[in-house]
């Protein structure tokens, strides 16, 4: 039998200017969902994380292409957040995270805003075909950290 | 329409002088370079000291974040120093996750930051 689940889901074009209504809508749905304000905050960061990504780098400025798909799904225990785009491949898994420390010692810039992604969510998945990327972002309930820890030993 | 502003006053911490810069709104891909420039200048114009106040602050991204580490960089390596002060709970609890509270020293308060300086208790890079 399938697991249960609600779809919300959303296209804004692949502009900053849109990052705003990204953050508040994901942040007001994760709490409508069971998430406390702490993770709710950390849901949105995340996401604002891979949709700038997109939107900086992701598009060619010729592209007839210029969108991003957010969609959130919710399961009983946890929350699926997808940033789907149709531009060339980018996979944040890839990258180098870089920590606060190691953004001041070394001077590097940019890869914070992996290492956010990867702190803030329980897995961070990348997949690319043809049509684009996909990037999965999980965050399990905190009444579900039993059912994580089973699930990822 | 979101976005940000910053103000800045002077204030005395009995040895001298501190900047201090209320930064407020939100701070992502949008606007960044704005924030960037602007900082720049305050941290270039300003002496040594600064204290970033972030009460009215609503949202920084990880660029934003790398702003702030930037200008801490830079003015300790004139042995000055940069400061958060008032950081809202929601942001703080995300600068703790980073790790960003062991290295900038995060006051309560402004009065806090400004006894910081005075006591010359505040974290520079080693």
């Amino acid at each position: 039998m399938s697991e249960d689940s609600k779809m919300i889901s959303m296209c804004v074009p692949a502009e900053v200017e849109f990052l705003h209504l990204i953050r508040y809508t994901v942040r007001s749905v994760a709490k409508e969902f069971g998430f406390g304000a702490e993770d709710a905050a950390k849901i949105e960061m995340a996401a604002d994380e891979a949709c700038t990504n997109v939107m900086l780098h992701g598009y060619e400025e010729d592209s007839d292409e210029q969108s991003v798909y957010v969609k959130m799904q919710f399961y009983s225990d946890r929350m699926i957040l997808r940033i789907i785009d149709k531009a060339k491949a980018f996979s944040p898994v890839e990258r180098e995270t870089v920590t606060v420390e190691e953004h001041l010692k070394k001077g590097k810039r940019g890869g914070l805003g992996i290492y956010i992604m990867r702190s803030f969510m329980d897995e961070v998945n990348h997949e690319y075909s043809n049509d684009g990327n996909q990037l999965e972002l999980v965050k399990f309930l905190p009444a579900s950290e039993s059912q994580k820890a089973e699930a990822h030993p | 329409m979101d976005t940000f502003t910053i103000t800045e006053e002077s204030a005395d911490f009995g040895s001298g002088e501190a900047q201090c810069v209320r930064v407020g709104g939100y701070l992502d891909a949008g606007n960044i370079q704005q924030f960037e420039a602007r900082i720049n200048e305050i941290v270039g114009d300003s002496g040594k000291n600064i204290i970033v106040d972030l009460e009215e602050l609503e949202y920084i991204n990880s660029a934003g974040i790398g702003v702030l580490l930037n200008a801490w960089s830079a003015l300790s390596q004139i042995e000055g120093s940069l400061q958060i002060a008032n950081m809202p709970a929601s942001i703080r609890r995300i600068f703790d996750v980073l790790g960003f509270s062991k290295v900038i020293t995060i006051a309560e308060s402004l009065e806090g930051a400004l006894a910081n300086l005075k006591n010359g208790s505040v974290k520079g890079e080693s």
